[in-house]
């Protein structure tokens, strides 16, 4: 700012020193006041116009609508006009002006104008509405669960159906019973069978129900029950034994019985008796007292010829050296060992047939079974001429195995006994530890430990084997399909030859090992990728190219590359010409084998038709017309569609389904009696809507609709009177079964 | 030897008497019964064609009339009692069992405009051009059924009378609304509200206190008969008819319009209809509900459907055209239950369609309706044409339920 005049400045200062700042305009007044000096013209005179024109007010807060009188403290007190008034000197007026005050100053005294019309009934309207809106809505839950019931039987309330009862026929007012109503009524009265309005259950049955607990009832019943299902047990085993033609196992029988019967008497008595005739047959084996070797014997051999007695009293001591030799009692553990691995001439058994043997050449009593189980595995082998192959290699691999099993039946021995016991399940643990033979308890905890262990490894050898089935099943079909290339037909029956091959020899496939199965399963991925389509050999081997090209070339020629690759596989119209090719594929007409197996030759599980009889059966396939996109690069046509039935199919997804699939479900599921039970069909063949024939069907009544989340209460508080009361009738039924 | 026999229980498979059917043994096994969607719809094929075949929809005609029917009403007591009254002012009392006339009144001079039955069945009352109210006893054998019970001089003309569902009032509509009390011969409450007159009212028959009227100037307005003043009105584009309560759901009305289609509100919310109902070829005249609230009957120039009359007759129709009357043996019964089920279920299916809408219909309304259907189509094409080539959202998607809807007062008060 220019300090063209200082004096004009200081002034204008003290005149606007109430202001707290300048404003532009005053700004421009200066620059005016400036040019007004230094043209000469007295800028005092113009001030002082301006000067009038100022008001200065003596609070800051002026307001337009009110009049504020400020207070000593600072705070703001409201200005009364009477207040205003002493200001205003005494004269003729002011007298009449105080009346006029007053006046103003009294409250009023008339009502507000009222609306006019058409506006105060808009807002009636407007409140009636609202109010009845509101009213209306507590019909909402009913009629919404009414739309969306599936069944709705009007009218709405039908009269409820009850049964008179004998007091409340009698209360009818008025009425005189006639002779036979008393009589009735006299024989009903002091009934305990007549029912309780207000009792679940009649006099009688409470009475019954309080002399006898149901649980006494309930144990007495079950004692029965189990007494009479042992007897049942016992008489229906008794009849199966009955019908068993074997002697040995008769013979079996009676003996176990015997010794059971031995045992039952006196367990030390049997023990000794057992004991002594063990050692009695250990002598006559040893000394063979009772043979025909000794002196007496050999004089009575000679004497036979002449002397009936002689004879017979040496066929008495035979009888009696038999009676000693033979085993006194049959080890039925033993026994089962021997049928189990007679009956499974080879797999997991073998395993432990050679431990087997060891035992077997050092107990004589063995050797025989042993020798027998073998000789009869070289009659199968030789008998089975389609899985001999198969089953040299396997018993070359048992081999192998059993020479494992061997070092392993060497560093624990029990542990193979007991693999044996749990291979074959049914054995019970009682049996396994007879056959243990157990000395110590030392050897008892070890024996558990193991026990424990070797379950748990069985357990997941068990489930490791389907995986070997696997392999083992995709490596002969990778081997028939390298035998029989040419013939798809051929193929197929190939596939299912493996198949039934592999469930034939599950039990040797648990003896493969896995390491092999899985190499020959790589061959196989080998063998496979080298039998891909060219196209796929062309892009492997770019793929090869551009990663030697990727040593060659710098970051920013990789990244490039990198994108390329990225979207090498959006490749569009590769990916149709594919989709078009599948279907091309898809829709060729088929070679069609109508060889059967069986006709004209050995037919059964596993044996395929011949060669020469798939070629005669073989049905060439009758080639098509010429597609009609074939020479279209660009496009497929649909030749599948039929116009006839085009006609009859939905178009779109009609309303309620929101996909394709759930209109496609609901159309495919029937329900005609046809395809469902009667009750199904009824329930789906019920109309929405029922109505009674000829019954009034009044509209819905409030009492009636609102009160239905009532009556639902009240249902529900009567259905848990009825459930107790049902309770009541099971108990009182049940005990009387019981009694 | 024994020889192993199949032996059976003939009691199982042996009927007891001749006249019982033959047991049939049935193997669900879905195996046995394969193609269950295409036999199915083979099935439904046939049903909805058996449907057209038996559609036949007249039942009866009760003749007496010496001139056209204008109004009727059901009596609320007994299902049988019909009254109808003409334009030559006879009133008749119909037995709709044996379809004959009970009772011939002459009860006003000129047009009989409007009866109603009161909810107790006893008292049905009759408007007329000779400005006059009637009440008549509903009892044919009374020795007064000739003469009116009570008659009141009324100053205007009336063109609808309705009566209360619960109680002894009744409303007739005329220049104004006026509410009605048996024992009086001054209404108890009248509504006006504009200067039209008012075509129809009809009471509430789940909130007995509502009632609605059509009113010439394109409105339909709604009371409360406690109130002083009527609650709200919607106008729609053309003059509604008749308007008819759900006597399910107590807030929902529809209304016969003059522009061939019914509308459907919900009375709480009057911006746009819940349904339209269209397929009308000319104004539809009269509507109401089936007494379950599921379904409605309209009357109109083109079609007359159940009991309409234009004629000298009242017709009686049958609401499901191809339905057996009589008792049906249960087999009927489950058989017609299928074929129902099978048609809905099958009902998108283009073939079962088309037949289950086909009808025959005279020549003119089936070129009416065709011309009509091309209409639309054209606005609809025009709509669209200015849609695409003006600015985004200057032509905006209008509902069909709110495009008849001229104004509500809640909308109008608001502008005020």
């Amino acid at each position: 700012m220019t300090k063209g005049n200082p004096q004009e400045y200081v002034k204008q200062l003290k005149e606007e020193v109430n202001d707290i700042e300048l404003s532009d305009h005053e700004l421009d007044d200066d620059k005016h006041t400036e040019l007004l000096s230094s043209i000469g013209v007295n800028v005092d005179v113009d001030k002082k116009h301006k000067n009038k024109q100022v008001r200065t007010e003596a609070s800051r807060d002026v307001s337009v609508f009110s009049l504020l009188g400020a207070s000593g403290d600072g705070t703001q007190k409201k200005v009364n006009l009477n207040q205003l008034l002493k200001g205003v000197k005494e004269s003729a007026n002011v007298n009449v002006l105080k009346k006029q005050l007053s006046r103003v100053n009294r409250p009023q005294r008339h009502l507000e104008a009222p609306l006019p019309k058409p506006v105060a009934e808009r807002l009636q309207r407007k409140v009636e509405y609202q109010k009845t809106s509101e009213k209306l809505a507590k019909w909402d839950p009913v009629v919404q669960s009414h739309r969306k019931a599936d069944h709705i039987s009007f009218p709405l309330t039908q009269p409820p159906l009850y049964i008179k009862t004998v007091d409340k026929q009698l209360s009818r007012i008025g009425k005189k019973l006639t002779p036979l109503e008393e009589e009735i009524y006299a024989l009903l009265r002091g009934n305990k069978c007549v029912e309780r309005p207000d009792h679940d259950l009649t006099l009688q049955e409470e009475e019954i129900l309080a002399s006898v607990s149901l649980e006494e009832a309930q144990e007495r019943r079950a004692e029965l029950q189990k007494h009479r299902a042992l007897m049942s047990y016992h008489e229906s085993k008794s009849k199966r034994q009955k019908k068993i033609k074997s002697k040995k196992y008769h013979r079996m029988l009676r003996k176990r019985k015997m010794k059971e019967d031995a045992t039952k008497e006196d367990d030390d008595e049997a023990e000794d008796a057992v004991k002594r005739a063990e050692r009695m047959r250990a002598e006559e084996r040893a000394s063979l007292r009772h043979r025909t070797g000794s002196k007496w014997a050999r004089s009575r051999a000679i004497m036979a010829k002449h002397d009936k007695d002689s004879k017979e009293l040496l066929n008495e001591q035979l009888q009696k050296h038999r009676e000693l030799v033979t085993k006194p009692l049959p080890d039925s553990v033993e026994s089962d060992d021997g049928v189990d691995t007679n009956v499974n001439a080879n797999g997991e058994d073998n395993l432990y047939s050679s431990e087997n043997f060891e035992i077997a050449s050092s107990n004589p009593w063995l050797r025989t079974n042993v020798e027998n189980k073998n000789g009869k595995q070289i009659v199968e082998n030789g008998g089975d001429p389609v899985g001999n192959k198969e089953t040299a290699s396997d018993n070359n691999e048992e081999h192998k195995m059993d020479s494992e099993c061997e070092n392993e039946s060497n560093l624990d021995e029990p542990k193979q006994k007991l693999r044996k016991w749990l291979s074959s399940e049914d054995t019970d643990l009682d049996v396994s530890k007879h056959a243990l033979d157990i000395s110590s308890s030392d050897a008892m905890v070890k024996f558990k430990e193991a026990y424990d262990k070797l379950q748990h490894e069985i357990s997941s050898e068990k489930k490791t084997a389907p995986d070997r089935a696997e392999n083992v099943f995709q490596d002969l079909k990778e081997e028939t399909i390298e035998e029989d290339k040419e013939m798809q037909d051929g193929l197929n029956e190939q596939c299912n030859n493996a198949e039934y091959d592999v469930t034939v020899r599950s039990q040797p496939l648990q003896i493969l090992s896995r390491s092999s199965g899985e190499s020959k399963s790589m061959k196989v991925d080998t063998d496979a990728t080298k039998s891909f389509s060219s196209a796929t050999k062309v892009s492997e081997q770019e793929a090869e190219f551009v990663a030697e090209e990727d040593l060659e070339m710098g970051s920013e020629a990789r990244q490039q590359m990198t994108i390329e690759q990225a979207f090498a596989d959006d490749d569009v119209v590769a990916e149709f010409a594919k989709s078009k090719r599948e279907i091309v594929e898809e829709g060729k007409p088929k070679v069609v084998s109508l060889a059967l197996p069986g006709w004209g030759e050995w037919g059964g599980v596993g044996i395929n038709p011949s060669k020469r009889k798939r070629r005669r059966f073989r049905v060439k396939p009758v080639p098509m017309k010429p597609r009609l996109d074939q020479k279209l690069g660009h496009v497929i046509i649909n030749e599948k569609r039929d116009v006839h039935i085009a006609k009859h199919q939905v178009n779109d997804i009609p309303f309620p389904y929101t996909n394709k699939e759930q209109f496609e479900r609901t159309v495919a599921q029937p329900i005609g009696s046809t395809w469902n039970t009667q009750s199904a069909f009824n329930s789906f063949v019920k109309p929405k809507v029922d109505t009674v024939m000829g019954s009034i069907i009044p509209p819905m009544n409030s009492d009636e609709a609102l009160g239905e989340l009532k009556k639902a209460s009240k249902w529900k508080e009567d259905r848990k009177k009825l459930k107790r009361k049902h309770e009541h009738k099971n108990k009182l039924e049940k005990l009387k079964m019981f009694l | 030897m024994k020889v192993k026999v199949l032996s059976r229980n003939p009691d199982d498979y042996v009927r007891e008497t001749k006249r019982d059917i033959h047991r049939v043994f049935r193997n669900y096994d879905p195996a046995l019964h394969p193609f269950e969607a295409p036999r199915e719809y083979t099935r439904a094929l046939n049903a909805v064609k058996l449907d057209r075949v038996f559609a036949k929809p007249f039942i009866a005609s009760l003749d007496g009339h010496r001139d056209g029917v204008c109004c009727m009403c059901k009596s609320k007591q007994k299902l049988n009692s019909l009254f109808s009254g003409s334009c030559d002012g006879e009133l008749r009392q119909w037995n709709l069992t044996n379809r004959h006339c009970i009772r011939a009144v002459q009860a006003h001079t000129g047009f009989v405009r409007g009866l109603s039955c009161s909810h107790d069945g006893r008292v049905v009352v009759s408007v007329g051009d000779d400005k006059t109210i009637k009440y008549w006893t509903t009892d044919a054998l009374s020795e007064d059924r000739d003469k009116p019970i009570n008659t009141i001089v009324a100053k205007s003309l009336y063109t609808g009378v309705d009566h209360h569902w619960s109680e002894a009032t009744f409303a007739t509509c005329g220049q104004t609304v006026d509410i009605w009390n048996d024992e009086r011969s001054e209404p108890v409450r009248s509504y006006r509200w504009g200067t039209d007159s008012v075509n129809s009212v009809r009471f509430n028959p789940v909130e007995a206190n509502l009632c609605i009227s059509t009113i010439s100037d394109r409105s339909i307005v709604l009371y409360d008969i406690r109130a002083a003043v009527p609650l709200n009105k919607v106008v729609l584009k053309m003059k509604s008819n008749v308007v008819a309560w759900n006597p399910m759901e107590a807030f929902v009305f529809t209304a016969a319009n003059e522009d061939h289609n019914l509308y459907t509100f919900d009375m709480r919310n009057l911006n746009f209809a819940m349904n339209v109902h269209t397929d009308h070829a000319d104004a539809v005249l009269d509507v109401d509900y089936a007494p379950t609230g599921k379904e409605f009957v309209s009357g109109s120039y083109d079609r007359y459907l159940l009991s309409g009359s234009d004629e000298t007759n009242v017709r009686i129709w049958k609401a499901r055209a191809s339905e057996k009357l009589g008792t049906l043996t249960p087999r009927e019964q489950t058989a017609a239950r299928y074929n129902l089920k099978l048609r809905e279920k099958f009902a998108y299916h283009p073939q079962i369609k088309r037949i289950s809408r086909h009808r025959h219909v005279p020549k003119s309304i089936y070129n009416t309706l065709k011309e009509k259907r091309t209409m639309k189509e054209a606005q609809r094409k025009k709509t669209q044409n200015l849609r695409t080539h003006s600015k985004p959202g200057a032509v905006p998607h209008v509902a069909e339920r709110a495009k008849h809807i001229v104004s509500n007062t809640d909308a109008n008060e608001a502008n005020e």
